[in-house]
């Protein structure tokens, strides 16, 4: 990467962190938090995908995030600090759990367990410990932990997505990638696939996880409804819509839809019929993601994950 | 009321609804791989349509009423049966093979359909009248006469159906595309035009399945995802593309549910069969009765 | 290098321009919503616009509610703005009625909570609909003292702990207890009761209620249970509930829908005891759902918007809203018309838009309701009069009608 490029991705961010601490309005403000923790969430979708994996229970982790840290912070006092990095820590155990027994199958079947397993977090939030969880109607009454919340949802958002940018970028990358190419040829020299596919899981939980804190603590409530696999799909749709061959695309799906869903909310119920004709228009004429159709046409010369394996795969 | 009895007639008549609707998911998932996540929309569509001819317009009122069904029956499947081929045809024929990006273009289609049925027929749910009335009493337990004709309509269901499949010139076309597409094609299979048919099939036997347990149960524009849920769950502990699987997981959920709800509660019977599939996945992905593919 | 630079350029362009062309739709989109609501012809031009808001589900198995109320509010916005609107100081006020879908779940309901009072800067709520959207709406309408008129039944929300939030419907709190006297008034005999409900927010709110009152009318609980919402067969649960024998079964805060093929379940397996949704609130779409197994069933807080017992603005409302969206009117839809004239009562009353003056207002002032002139009340019960006394109503269906058999003026 350019001296050159490396600069403007810094403008970039100090722009971002600008608003974070800037943005006056709550409306804005909330509004802004929410690309932040989608964006999160979308970005590392896209981490799990490099091994070739659909991850329905992705929202599960990150309501288990959210659930931990308002439980801990309503219930127990705990400082939010400990709270924030405790959620990570949860939902990034549940994921080991989850991922050393779930990886066993691939492709469709995993997919398929990821949504019972999604299904039956959603029955956890709901029927268990109601005292601490609140039940249905969920947790309310989750307090803002500082002045300055949103300039820190920025900062921890831009340090998480320059995380995952080298995560993928590195040797760990490279393995996800190679497997999610061939499971069998990767196999072959040694890699174990079981292994590396629960590290991405256990990495992108992990960072879910506190995204997950930091919803609760400017969303002021959270319920189980939130956290189902309707959530993991849509976030999926940010990646796909975004473009799934470039590490920017979740971020440009994330912007993109939720703004469209924001303009969309004066509709009332149209406002679903809008958006599904939206993803459908934008799978159809935009297959690649909007990232990709933009690389194709030449607008921007991004990197991209499909051709740098063939890259590598020359040498 | 014998209530071990009725236990068994529950399940056995919940099971019936359940596995017709879960045949045209067990084929478009399981041979076709495509994942219809609006599925569930094309079973309302069926239901609605009912609705419309029989107790909306009263188009064939002055008609003997078993006359009057068969009727709504065809010509609910023809219209469902056009729409999707042009759904097909314009929207899913671009992502064959990409399981992925057909999963979204589904949610949409899924999003689009719901808000359709909910403008033009409010999410109030509505009643249809049943053709066959009153209640039969067998061995000691109640079933209405309705779910009775559910019950047989569904074995024949799925004798039909794996006489297709089996049999057919089109059925072994699919299930050759579904064993390895590239064969099939050297062997001149046209690979297009069987998965749109496939597809066509697929949804209408969703339909079937809401003309038939709508006049039941009721119909609103969000009932087709519960029948979803419920249908993934057995085609997955069944084996997906396995229509003796389907058959077996249909009536093993609904002696589950029958029995769970009864010895335990609700939510337990929920978590329970979610449970079932996450250890079916692991033990034996190919379901009860699948083949191991690939 | 140079074409990556000005690659770059357009990227920030792009990521400029769209939050910008945002706000700006936003804008846009915030007036063409005038257009359609609330400001009926007849008003004066320089007249200056309250903007209330309503959050409730507009998609979802729950659409009605949100739907109607929208609707509803608009009505009597129509209503008020026609008669001259408010005048506060001098100045005349309308009203400009904002509804957003919450999606009946807390991320909806804290975004159009957002949206309502951080982007629309709406004065007042006169409708909310889903105990988590409310709670949702509630942490931020609270702390900016904006008056808030809800639907939502759970005491947990209301109280000396939510001073701005006041209910304009009955609960099952206020229609259980009457519902019950009168059923067991009726049928003389009677020994024991099921109660089932979705594990949903308002099923468990209306459980705790009507268990409360069923054990202190001496009645014996058989069953108590809760079903998933979406389910869709519920002969099982029936069967469950069948074995225990109950003289009463009681399906609480169950919606039409799920209510209709429990009925239709009973029926088919033989059963035709006493039949009673608590907190059922529209006898009509019971009907619509049920077909033939809804007769005798008793409802608790359906009024009949129709019918001979209705009010003449109530026959008005429930035709126009057939006619104009094909829906049903039923409690909740009706609340935001009694939020909308507890709130002008109090205007006029106090003369100002301040939310303490107007409390103090709304704690004697006549509110000239759809059912009738009446005021706020249940100090005892919630702390403060929070809660708009209306008629209880007991309605039972009758040869495929929804009846009223009973009614209740509780003005204290």
């Amino acid at each position: 990467m350019s001296q050159g490029n490396n600069i403007r991705w810094l403008i970039v961010s100090v722009i971002v962190i600008a608003f974070g601490f800037m943005l006056n309005d709550p409306y804005l403000a909330h509004l802004f938090a929410l690309l932040c923790v989608y964006s999160i969430l979308a970005v590392s979708f896209r981490f799990i995908m490099l091994c070739g994996e659909i991850n329905l229970a992705h929202a599960s982790f990150f309501g288990i995030g959210a659930y931990t840290s308002a439980a801990l912070t309503i219930h127990f006092n705990v400082p939010f600090i400990v709270a924030f990095f405790v959620s990570g820590i949860i939902a990034a155990i549940v994921s080991i759990l989850f991922g050393a027994i779930a990886f066993r199958v691939k492709g469709h079947f995993f997919l398929l367990l990821s949504f019972a397993f999604a299904e039956v977090i959603r029955l956890f939030f709901q029927n268990a410990w109601t005292d601490v969880l609140g039940g249905v109607t969920g947790i309310a009454g989750i307090t803002s932990p500082m002045g300055e919340f949103y300039g820190f949802i920025a900062i921890v958002t831009l340090l998480i997505l320059y995380t995952m940018y080298f995560l993928e970028k590195s040797k760990l990358g490279k393995i996800l990638i190679a497997i999610r190419n061939s499971e069998d040829l990767s196999r072959s020299i040694g890699i174990s696939s079981m292994k590396y596919k629960v590290l991405s899981l256990v990495v992108a939980s992990l960072l879910v996880g506190m995204s997950g804190s930091m919803f609760a603590h400017f969303n002021f409530v959270i319920s189980p409804e939130d956290f189902t696999f309707h959530l993991s799909i849509i976030i999926l749709s940010f990646v796909i819509i975004g473009g799934r061959d470039h590490f920017i695309g979740p971020v440009i799906g994330v912007v993109l839809l939720v703004l469209v869903a924001e303009y969309l909310r004066g509709f009332g119920s149209y406002e679903i019929l809008a958006y599904g004709l939206a993803i459908i228009l934008a799978m159809l004429f935009m297959p690649k993601g909007i990232a990709g159709t933009l690389q194709s046409l030449r607008l921007i010369k991004l990197k991209s994950s499909k051709s740098k394996s063939r890259e590598e795969a020359k040498v | 009321m014998d209530t071990f009895v009725q236990l068994i007639v529950n399940a056995l008549q919940s099971g019936a609804i359940y596995v017709i609707f879960s045949l045209g998911l067990t084929l478009l998932f399981g041979v076709m791989k495509i994942v219809n996540f609006a599925h569930g929309e094309f079973y309302t569509a069926g239901a609605f349509l009912t609705y419309l001819f029989i107790d909306k317009w009263g188009l064939f009122s002055s008609i003997n009423i078993y006359v009057a069904y068969f009727l709504a029956f065809v010509f609910a499947i023809l219209i469902v049966g056009i729409v999707g081929y042009l759904v097909e045809m314009t929207i899913f024929s671009r992502f064959h093979g990409d399981m992925v990006s057909g999963l979204i273009v589904a949610i949409g289609l899924s999003m689009v359909m719901q808000t359709i049925y909910l403008l033009m027929f409010t999410a109030n749910p509505k009643n249809i009248t049943s053709i066959f009335k009153g209640t039969s009493h067998l061995f000691g337990g109640s079933i209405s006469n309705e779910r009775i004709a559910i019950f047989i309509l569904a074995l024949l269901f799925t004798v039909g159906m794996t006489l297709i499949i089996k049999k057919t010139k089109f059925g072994k076309a699919m299930r050759a595309i579904s064993q390895d597409k590239e064969a099939a094609e050297l062997q001149g299979i046209d690979y297009k035009s069987i998965t749109r048919w496939g597809f066509v099939v697929g949804i209408v036997l969703a339909a079937s399945a809401g003309v038939l347990v709508s006049p039941a149960s009721v119909v609103d524009p969000y009932i087709g995802e519960a029948y979803l849920m419920k249908a993934f769950i057995i085609i997955i502990l069944g084996g997906m593309g396995s229509i003796p699987g389907c058959i077996l997981a249909g009536f093993l959920l609904g002696i589950i549910e029958s029995f769970g709800i009864f010895y335990f509660d609700i939510a337990f019977a929920t978590a329970l069969s979610f449970i079932l599939v996450m250890l079916m996945l692991l033990i034996r992905p190919q379901g009860l009765m699948g083949h191991v593919s690939r | 290098m140079k074409k990556d630079r000005k690659s770059f350029k357009k990227i920030l362009c792009i990521t400029a321009l769209v939050p910008l062309l945002f706000l700006s739709a936003c804008s846009g989109n915030g007036s063409s919503s005038s257009s359609n609501s609330g400001s009926g012809n007849a008003t004066d031009e320089k007249a200056e616009v309250i903007k209330v808001g309503i959050t409730a589900p507009m998609s979802g198995a729950a659409a009605n509610w949100g739907i109607t109320q929208e609707w509803v509010a608009k009505q009597a916005a129509n209503e008020i703005n026609e008669k001259g609107g408010v005048t506060v100081d001098g100045k005349k006020y309308i009203f400009e009625v904002v509804a957003y879908d919450n999606k009946y779940n807390s991320t909806g309901g804290a975004q159009v909570a957002q949206t309502l009072i951080n982007k629309d800067k709406v004065k007042f709520i006169v409708g909310s609909v889903g105990s988590a959207p409310t709670q949702a709406l509630q942490t931020l309408s609270e702390k900016a003292k904006i008056l808030h008129f809800t639907s939502a039944w759970s005491p947990a929300i209301k109280g000396n702990d939510f001073p701005y939030t006041y209910t304009t419907l009955n609960t099952p709190n206020e229609v259980i207890d009457p519902l019950v006297t009168y059923i067991l008034e009726q049928n003389k005999g009677l020994k024991s009761v099921a109660v089932i409900n979705p594990n949903d927010a308002s099923g468990l709110d209306t459980a705790k209620v009507a268990l409360k009152v069923w054990k202190e009318k001496g009645l014996n609980i058989v069953v108590e249970d809760y079903y998933e919402r979406g389910t869709t067969e519920f002969s099982q649960i029936v069967t469950k509930i069948l074995a225990e024998k109950p003289d009463i079964i009681d399906l609480g805060g169950s919606p039409p829908g799920d209510a209709g093929l429990i009925l239709k379940s009973l029926e088919e397996q033989g059963w035709d005891g006493v039949k009673l949704i608590g907190a059922g609130t529209s006898g009509d779409q019971l009907v619509e759902a049920a077909g033939e197994a809804a007769e005798g069933v008793y409802l608790g807080l359906a009024p009949d918007f129709t019918g001979d017992t209705a009010t003449e603005r109530q026959k008005d409302l429930a035709k126009r809203a057939k006619e104009e969206i094909n829906e049903t009117l039923n409690s909740i839809s009706m609340q935001p018309y009694e939020a909308m004239m507890a709130l002008k009562a109090a205007i006029d009353e106090s003369g100002t838009l301040d939310s303490d003056k107007l409390k103090e207002a709304l704690a004697k002032v006549e509110v000239d309701s759809s059912f009738g002139v009446t005021k706020f009340g249940g100090e005892d019960l919630y702390g403060f009069p929070q809660q708009l006394l209306l008629p209880v109503t007991v309605t039972q269906i009758i040869d495929g009608a929804s009846v009223e058999v009973n009614r209740i003026s509780t003005n204290q």
